[in-house]
């Protein structure tokens, strides 16, 4: 289902896109045929029970996999660049300068501190923001000397969203971002990601199974056995901070 | 200092025992290979010097046939420098009141008509 508006510009352009793990019996088959549109700035949650194939789909737009087939382009600069066939070489400078990526388990380096957590990535940007300034966009700026395990659940899931902006990427990936945390801390994380999403105006794609937060998004996919199965706009959408699940 | 070097020193000094531990081993290792290596060469160094001082043959090869004619050939040959025509063998030998010990014979080629008896002399093992 193609819900491209006229006026919106595309970021991500998906035709046919298939991936199969495996082969003959044992074969799973993780996507089938998506077609799919995400216009610039748009926030996006992708819904759908565990196995229907959100990671995997978000995974091959964030360059992190590739299809068995289709095609799945990126516009940047008026340019399109198709990520099924690029090379490693491609795929690496992709998501180093135009991908955020968000784990549901942070994926912090123990050793370092908040504030050096976030340099891994600025060292590597062409033009980043200053670790400090993606921390205070977090609301952490008065933790950043912190270590990780100084921290709590939540503040070390924004000092993960912090790292994934402080490059300025064009787009950004949450992948099941509120998973490991209760409602309370995962309303926190998402007021994160909506306040990046809504200043920065970065595109931001969200994975959840969990039915009440996309009721925050700009449009809903759902995907079930490989498919998207429904695409639904968000005219009225809700703020983060008024989430309960 | 950039957070991945940053990262790598903190991550060594908490694994310092182990580094330590790691590079003793390491040194140690590389120490006995430096001193077998110094023994080789010395071992080499002494031979070299025994062959020398002795005047030692480099090559040794043995022969059915060696006739005397081919004395100016030998002789021609690049870096010969000196030719003796003897012939070594090894012998036991039982002397009443000794016992039985092995020597090394060597025996000069046959003098030419008219000549002296040719030299026979033993050199004792």
């Amino acid at each position: 289902m193609n819900v491209l508006t006229a006026q919106a510009e595309p970021v991500f352009t998906a035709r046919g896109l298939t991936k199969v793990y495996g082969a003959g019996d044992t074969a799973v088959h993780a996507l089938r045929g998506v077609d799919l549109d995400i216009v610039r700035g748009e926030f996006v949650v992708l819904l759908g029970a565990s196995g229907s194939g959100k990671s995997t789909l978000l995974n091959i737009l964030g360059g992190l996999d590739t299809a068995t087939s289709g095609s799945a382009c990126w516009t940047h600069a008026g340019e399109l660049h198709e990520l099924i066939g690029a090379d490693d070489a491609e795929l690496t400078r992709y998501r180093r300068e135009h991908v955020g990526f968000v784990f549901q388990f942070y994926n912090l380096i123990p050793s370092l501190t908040a504030r050096e957590n976030v340099a891994l990535v600025t060292d590597l940007a062409d033009d980043p923001m200053k670790p400090e300034d993606a921390l205070a966009l977090v609301g952490l700026g008065e933790r950043m000397n912190h270590f990780v395990a100084q921290l709590s659940g939540g503040e070390q899931q924004r000092v993960a969203i912090a790292r994934a902006i402080a490059k300025n990427p064009a787009v950004l990936l949450c992948d099941e971002p509120t998973g490991a945390l209760d409602c309370a801390t995962g309303v926190m994380v998402l007021q994160a990601i909506e306040h990046v999403n809504r200043e920065l105006g970065t595109t931001t794609v969200v994975i959840t199974h969990n039915a009440p937060i996309a009721e925050m998004a700009d449009r809903v996919l759902r995907l079930a056995d490989g498919r998207i199965v429904e695409t639904r706009a968000n005219p009225h959408k809700v703020a983060a901070a008024s989430l309960n699940w | 200092m950039k957070a991945i070097h940053i990262k790598l020193w903190r991550d060594l000094t908490r694994l310092r025992a182990q580094v330590a531990t790691i590079a003793l081993v390491v040194a140690i290792g590389v120490a006995g290979f430096v001193g077998m290596f110094s023994v080789h060469e010395s071992l080499k160094g002494s031979r070299d010097a025994f062959y020398r001082d002795n005047r030692l043959a480099e090559v040794f090869a043995s022969v059915k046939r060696a006739p005397v004619h081919l004395r100016e050939r030998l002789a021609a040959l690049p870096g010969v420098a000196e030719v003796k025509l003897d012939v070594v063998f090894d012998a036991q030998v039982d002397l009443p009141g000794v016992g039985v010990f092995a020597i090394g014979f060597e025996a000069a080629p046959r003098a030419p008509a008219g000549a002296s008896a040719s030299a026979f002399s033993m050199l004792a093992a």
